[in-house]
């Protein structure tokens, strides 16, 4: 199943800077992190980066949470809700969130790294400083 | 009908103009001042009860003019490319939908099918989180299914996109009056016309009465010696349908004109035939009355009332006259006549060609062979109600014309409601059972996401009633195990699948109760075990010394985090399921197991529009962490040995191999309660078969609730339950004789998961391990224990002998395979 879905991806890579089939490009300080989505997926994602930014985190949500029902493996799905969650304040939800993303993300220790730093943020909103520090010794760890 | 158009655009609101009249002339004469004053006084009371009328007829035609149900949508079907359904499939679901195959899909709601191409024009919606447009598409598959999808006018590609839900049910109001508003600009030209020229012809010029309308209905009526047009003007009609009484009398009638005046001068026709359209009383489907255009479209169509085509306006308009006369499904000869009249009267008006008229006269009345339901699911909705509850007033549901979106899955729900009559029918027949006196209750969820899809509340799926699925708690019996395994699981250092645990006579002393002596399903005692066995075999006294060696409070707080809100008493009966949860809290309990330890909420609803497409509330999803990803993982695969070769491998009969499902069953004493419990990587779902009255069913959890679960499973779409491994998580082979690494060269040889660090260290003898056996003997339990007791005995029996140096420890490495 993912075989074909990357491959489709690099399909629709090669026709070219069509918005609908782009791997999500997620920017992080150590370069963007690569995962391969399904199309519906990637076009879901970008709905609510662009809600994200329009400041509309509610329909956000609602745009992740549609691609997840449609892929429930999506590592990215889940770390994007992760990070929507934490915006909105809703911290342990955001580290749970991030953790079931760090474990569909095995193929991807970028992504996983990138989970471990917002677990980390997440520990430092709730004041939890050695969970927090924990968090970031395996974002930069491994 | 264009100029008629044109015409109402230009319609103006007419103002009120006040006549006051005064009599000045006063004359002599005290008969004629007397009837003078008689006058005026009748005249102020005439022109005050004129006045009263007006404002209760503005006050009501400009506020909330009807209470409007509320309307719950199943969950959308989404289409992209990479969704694995067939053409079939596809065409089943717009089947659904009421689209209709056409030669090229033109207008919404058709689709064409063709060798090579499958075009579809999808019908806009408007959803919480905003419209999804009309799009003509093109949909390609290749083996797997849907492969891409194209906008036929723009040429590109669409990513993914919603059909319109289902409708599944209608929240109505008290007097059950149901309705659907449409806007005028919805409803197709010939309906308005065939509506005019049938009901009222000078609707457009008339100032709300028509004496002339009136003479020419009667000689109408008396030429084709028929009802073919009333005398009433459509602005009477609505007044009479929207604030009188429908008795006969000649006061009635006057004040239903001098209303029709009233409500002329202050609204435009557009208003007024907007409302005509609405509230027209159209069917009667039992308690609910089926009122307006929109709605009777979809009641006697399946369609919106934009899609109809002519023919099909006009047999609604027909309807008008006598509802019941002329219900089609009952009376299709009585209905094809009347419409065929309303078409010859349209076209000798000029809005039919002649040519054209013979064939639309030929067609069929088109009405589907049933109504959709309007709540076809009332035990689901008893969930979304409940869960309604907490931000929406009952009386805002009634009125308020609320659209709510649901997490069913019509197509679940469907193999749930089958499973469950089909399979109660044949156990009441093949084991001679009274029929009718066996009840099921069947809960279906996605695992990631806590969504319910389906919900079956008793075997009278159409009747509401009592809900098994919510109201019904009963004993859980073994179902509980998980928790119990779980809560030692979690205590890595001391507990792993190996683990051995002795089968036999065990007796537990309970404060204030006598002493308990629990039996095995078989009533044997299988001698010394490991958990995975115990587990996958439902063995009761294992569990029972397994979850007071944990400590019962301890397996109450896993239950917990499992997601069981419920109080529960420490009792070590507990361990056995004594405990009485309801359908839905096990579904849930089963979700946190099925997602490797992330607890979702069971959730029906997803949100809630406003009567204006407003968004008013949306239901997040959301997600715990309630139990660790190794334990949580090792309780998942013990889970799939229960199917792959424990109580519930019937499922192997049924099942791919590769599906590698997982599950438990469980029976309560004298065979009351039959349950069965399982996941496959996309859904979670719990079944219960029992009786009302709480007499035995005769069923085991395996002979019963098993089979529903697996009728109904194998209707689904099933994902492989591949739960991901955890870094922490290794694999070791293991002698189930003795718990102790094994190799090839043992019989007994089984591959099982560990927690890093976990795996036994020494060598069983069949793989050239010294080991004696003797040192694992476990202490004869033939005398009661007490809890320390058995506490103790536990700490020091699963103590891991990895403490201890072994001088075989790098040399004999576990083979461990990297399972995914």
């Amino acid at each position: 199943m993912s075989r074909n879905f990357k491959g489709f991806a690099l399909l629709c890579l090669l026709l070219a800077l069509t918005s609908c089939a782009a791997p999500v490009r997620l920017p992080t300080e150590e370069g963007p992190v690569v995962y391969d989505s399904q199309p519906a997926v990637v076009a879901l994602l970008s709905d609510a980066e662009r809600e994200t930014g329009a400041g509309d985190l509610d329909r956000a949500a609602a745009a992740l949470e549609r691609a997840l029902r449609i892929d429930p493996g999506d590592a990215m799905a889940w770390h994007q809700l992760a990070k929507l969650r934490l915006q909105q304040g809703a911290i342990n939800e955001a580290i749970s969130l991030a953790n079931k993303s760090t474990q569909l993300a095995n193929d991807t220790p970028a992504l996983q790294r990138a989970n471990w730093r917002l677990v980390a943020d997440a520990y430092d909103e709730k004041g939890d400083t050695a969970k927090a520090r924990r968090a970031r010794e395996r974002a930069f760890g491994n | 009908m264009a100029r008629l158009k044109r015409r109402m655009l230009l319609m103006v609101v007419r103002k009120k103009s006040t006549k006051s009249k005064k009599s000045k002339k006063a004359r002599s004469g005290l008969f004629r001042g007397l009837l003078l004053r008689a006058f005026f006084l009748l005249l102020v009371a005439a022109v005050g009860y004129v006045v009263y009328l007006d404002i209760s007829l503005r006050k009501h035609f400009e506020g909330k003019r009807w209470a409007l149900p509320a309307h719950v949508y199943a969950r959308p079907f989404e289409l992209y490319a990479g969704l694995g359904v067939s053409r079939d499939q596809l065409v089943a679901e717009l089947t659904a939908l009421g689209y209709r195959p056409t030669k090229r899909a033109a207008g919404p709601g058709t689709y064409a099918l063709n060798n090579k191409t499958f075009h579809v024009v999808t019908r806009a919606f408007d959803y919480w989180d905003g419209r999804q447009s009309e799009v003509s598409l093109e949909v390609r598959f290749d083996g797997e299914g849907v492969s891409a999808l194209r906008d036929r006018n723009s040429g590109s590609d669409i990513p993914v996109l919603r059909l319109e839900p289902r409708l599944i049910s209608s929240i109505s109001p008290a007097h059950h009056e149901d309705r659907k508003l449409v806007q005028l600009h919805e409803v197709p030209e010939d309906l308005l016309t065939a509506l005019l020229v049938t009901e009222d012809r000078s609707f457009m010029t008339h100032h709300g009465v028509d004496p002339r309308g009136l003479i020419r209905a009667v000689v109408a009526n008396l030429r084709s010696r028929a009802l073919v047009q009333g005398g009433s003007t459509l602005t009477q009609q609505l007044i009479k349908n929207m604030y009188l009484t429908t008795d006969r009398t000649l006061r009635r009638k006057l004040v239903e004109m001098v209303m029709a005046v009233l409500l002329e001068l202050h609204y435009d026709k557009h208003e007024i035939l907007e409302a005509y359209i609405n509230e027209v009383f159209l069917a009667q489907a039992g308690k609910r009355a089926i009122h307006g255009f929109g709605l009777a479209s979809q009641y006697y169509f399946g369609r919106p009332i934009s899609e109809l085509a002519v023919h099909e306006s006009a047999l609604l308009v027909g309807m008008v006259k006598g509802p019941s006369l002329f219900e089609p499904r009952r009376n299709p000869e009585r209905a094809l006549k009347r419409r065929n009249l309303i078409l010859e009267t349209m076209s000798g008006e000029g809005h039919i060609d002649a040519d054209a008229l013979a064939s639309i006269k030929q067609r069929d009345l088109g009405v589907t062979p049933r109504p959709a339901a309007s709540n076809r699911y009332p035990a689901f909705i008893d969930l979304v109600r409940r869960q309604l509850q907490d931000e929406y007033q009952e009386e805002d549901l009634r009125a308020e014309g609320l659209a709510v979106f649901t997490t069913l899955d019509a197509n679940v729900q469907a193999a749930a409601e089958v499973a469950v009559k089909k399979t109660l029918a044949s156990f009441e027949e093949t084991r001679n059972v009274k029929t009718g006196t066996l009840q099921a209750a069947v809960v279906v969820a996605r695992v990631d996401n806590g969504e319910v899809v389906g919900l079956v509340g008793g075997r009278d799926t159409g009747f509401g009633g009592f809900n098994r699925a919510l109201d019904a708690s009963r004993p859980i019996g073994s179902l509980v195990k998980p928790a119990v395994y779980l809560t030692a699981l979690e205590q890595t250092d001391q507990f792993t699948l190996s683990s051995r645990i002795e089968d036999a006579p065990v007796s537990i002393q309970q404060q204030g109760a006598p002493d308990w002596q629990p039996q095995n399903y078989d009533k044997l005692f299988h001698g010394e075990v490991d958990l995975l066995t115990a587990l996958s075999k439902s063995y009761n006294v294992p569990a029972v010394k397994l979850g007071v060696g944990v400590g019962v409070e301890n397996v109450v707080d896993t239950l917990h985090r499992l997601g069981v809100d419920k109080e529960i008493n420490p009792f070590p009966s507990l361990l056995l399921g004594a405990l009485e949860l309801s359908l839905l809290e096990m579904t849930q309990m089963y979700q946190t197991l099925a997602a490797g330890g992330f607890r979702a909420p069971m959730r029906s609803i997803l949100s809630v529009l406003g009567s204006r497409n407003e968004p008013l509330s949306r239901y997040a999803l959301s997600v715990q962490q309630t139990v660790d990803p190794a334990p949580a993982y090792l309780i998942a695969y013990a889970m799939q040995q229960v199917v792959r070769n424990g109580t519930a491998k019937a499922l192997n009969k049924r099942f791919d191999a590769e599906l590698a499902l997982a599950g438990k069953t469980g029976t309560t004493d004298g065979y009351r309660d039959s349950w069965f419990a399982g996941f496959s990587g996309n859904y979670v779902a719990v079944v219960w078969i029992g009786r009302d009255d709480n007499k035995p069913v005769g069923l085991s959890g395996a002979s019963g609730a098993l089979q529903i679960w697996a009728n109904m499973m194998a209707r689904l779409d099933l994902q492989p339950l591949n739960p991901i491994q955890p870094v922490d998580i290794e694999w070791a082979d293991i002698d189930q004789q003795n718990g102790l690494l094994a190799d090839r060269g043992c019989e007994y040889m089984t591959n099982m998961p560990f927690v890093q660090g976990t795996v036994p260290q020494d060598l069983s003898p069949c793989a050239g391990g010294l080991a004696s056996l003797d040192g694992l003997k476990l202490p004869k339990l033939d005398k009661p224990i007490e809890r320390s007791d058995i506490k103790r005995w536990f700490k020091n029996l699963f103590k891991r002998k990895s403490n201890g140096p072994s001088a075989k420890k790098n040399n004999q490495k576990p083979r461990i395979e990297d399972r995914k």
